[in-house]
């Protein structure tokens, strides 16, 4: 690693990243709410919602946070540990995801083709028509219809007075403009009917639908709903792709800073307060017991470079001591004491040659040199 | 040193001088150009047709609930994000990819 390494930038960076990841986070999280709590509830206007709806959104609410969280966890981890079971999780986080977040892109298809469908200019038409054949009582028969009548009326006047013997033409004749008014009003009953089927069609034209939806509906020969379901997957697809990116983005610069010996995922806390005439307890690696660690560090933040010759271990050199400590075997690490890069051998190899070594614990443990016949540094 | 001295992950790379005469075509300088132009366009597409018409209600935004609209604004805000993080991280493909989507997103819209 190069001594040029900013920790400033390489944090301002950190910073960045982890506030892009944190609005994807509430994206995917709003995202999969609008159509989990949507269904559950019927609408997602919270601020009307009485008890009950509060009660039925809740549990999608969780469920909702639980996977965005889920969701979090995974895609800000460290690649290099993914094992299957992390590929699976990711898998099963993303799909949930992706299937709650595809129902708004579809509604959006759904109101655009209904609503152009409506306006149409041929629709409007057809409900005119409609609307004229259902409440129109006129039929061309009516004066007929009358005329008949009036014959017939006659007809029977003078058959009282004995002037004609019976009145069945007149009686035909009344039957016979009957008949032809039910027939055209049949008629105009099935004409009405065929007008509200065409209507009922023509309210969902999926040829309104956006172009799109119709050029993956005319182009794979499918049906307007399953073109809209492949375009709002692709964008949710791609969104999801974009969730992980900047996740990955974040456990780089994480990972980085932390490589040069900069935590950002713990919190340093404040240690408690010492019982009165207690002593100072030495903290002691579980693995050589008799080793003191930690002794003498110089908590002096204003000069944090590397200084040999006063024999001082510094806050950073005792951070790289520590990701030593941690590190595994046959990865790359830097020596605590002059930051030359090198590859850890066995479990407990933290410096890059025993020179540092010998002049780490020196200056831990000053007795050392006393001991020797040494000043202390 | 400057902080334009310092890459992305906050490394220095000082530049070589040589005697030699250079290129006529600095394709790092036009390749860093265009990823640099791409992330604007991203940003651009999210401002002009997402942000916009669903503040104003133009271009058909009002057709459409509230709630939707901004779920797809946001959706453009992460596309944007990743395309300038594609784009400051070197990866043009990716930054591409990512305002492409932002193109379908907002023609679509």
């Amino acid at each position: 690693m190069s001594n040029n390494f900013d920790p400033r930038i390489a944090y301002g960076l950190y910073k960045k990243r982890l506030i892009a990841f944190s609005i994807a986070a509430v994206t995917a999280f709003v995202m999969s709410a609008y159509f989990v709590v949507g269904y559950l509830v019927g609408d997602i206007k919270f601020w009307s919602w009485g008890e009950d709806q509060w009660l039925n959104a809740l549990p999608g609410i969780g469920i909702c946070m639980a996977m965005t969280a889920f969701q979090i966890v995974l895609y800000s981890k460290d690649s290099n540990k993914a094992t299957a079971g992390t590929v699976l999780a990711i898998c099963i986080a993303a799909g949930f995801s992706i299937l709650s977040e595809i129902g708004q892109g579809m509604e959006r298809d759904e109101i655009r083709m209904t609503t152009k469908s409506k306006e149409s200019g041929a629709y409007q038409a057809v409900l005119g028509s409609i609307n004229g054949a259902a409440g129109n009582a006129y039929t061309p028969y009516s004066r007929d219809l009358q005329q008949a009548n009036s014959r017939l009326a006659t007809c029977r006047k003078k058959l009282a007075q004995g002037v004609y013997k019976d009145c069945d033409e007149s009686e035909a004749r009344v039957w016979a403009v009957k008949e032809m008014i039910t027939m055209t009003q049949a008629a105009q009953g099935q004409r009405a009917l065929a007008l509200s089927a065409t209507a009922k069609e023509m309210e969902r034209d999926e040829n309104n639908y956006h172009p799109l939806v119709n050029l993956i509906r005319t182009t794979l020969g499918l049906t307007g709903i399953i073109a809209s379901f492949l375009l709002s997957l692709t964008i949710i697809i791609f969104f999801e792709y974009a969730f992980h990116y900047l996740g990955r983005q974040l456990a780089e610069t994480r990972d980085l800073l932390f490589s040069h010996g900069y935590d950002t995922t713990t919190k340093a806390r404040q240690t408690p307060r010492q019982r009165e005439g207690m002593k100072k307890p030495e903290t002691r690696s579980p693995k050589h017991p008799t080793r003191n660690e930690g002794v003498r560090v110089d908590t002096d933040t204003t000069d944090k470079r590397v200084d040999t010759d006063a024999g001082v271990i510094t806050e950073e050199m005792q951070a790289r001591y520590n990701i030593n400590e941690g590190m595994k075997a046959g990865e790359d690490v830097s020596c605590p004491w002059c930051e030359t890069e090198f590859k850890k051998r066995t479990y407990n190899h933290r410096f890059c040659n025993k020179h540092c070594k010998d002049d780490w614990h020196n200056a831990a443990n000053p007795d050392r040199l006393q001991h020797k016949g040494k000043g202390a540094g | 040193m400057k902080q334009d001295d310092f890459d992305y992950w906050g490394y220095h790379h000082p530049i070589p001088t040589t005697q030699e005469e250079p290129e006529p075509v600095d394709w790092r300088t036009v390749g860093s150009v265009a990823n640099w132009l791409i992330g604007v366009i991203g940003w651009a597409l999210w401002l002009f047709f997402l942000v916009i018409p669903t503040i104003n209600s133009t271009h058909g935004a009002a057709l459409y609930p509230v709630e939707n609209n901004v779920v797809f604004v946001l959706t453009g805000l992460v596309l944007a994000l990743a395309s300038s993080a594609a784009w400051s991280a070197s990866h043009p493909i990716k930054s591409a990819l990512f305002t492409f989507v932002i193109l379908i997103l907002a023609y679509w819209f």
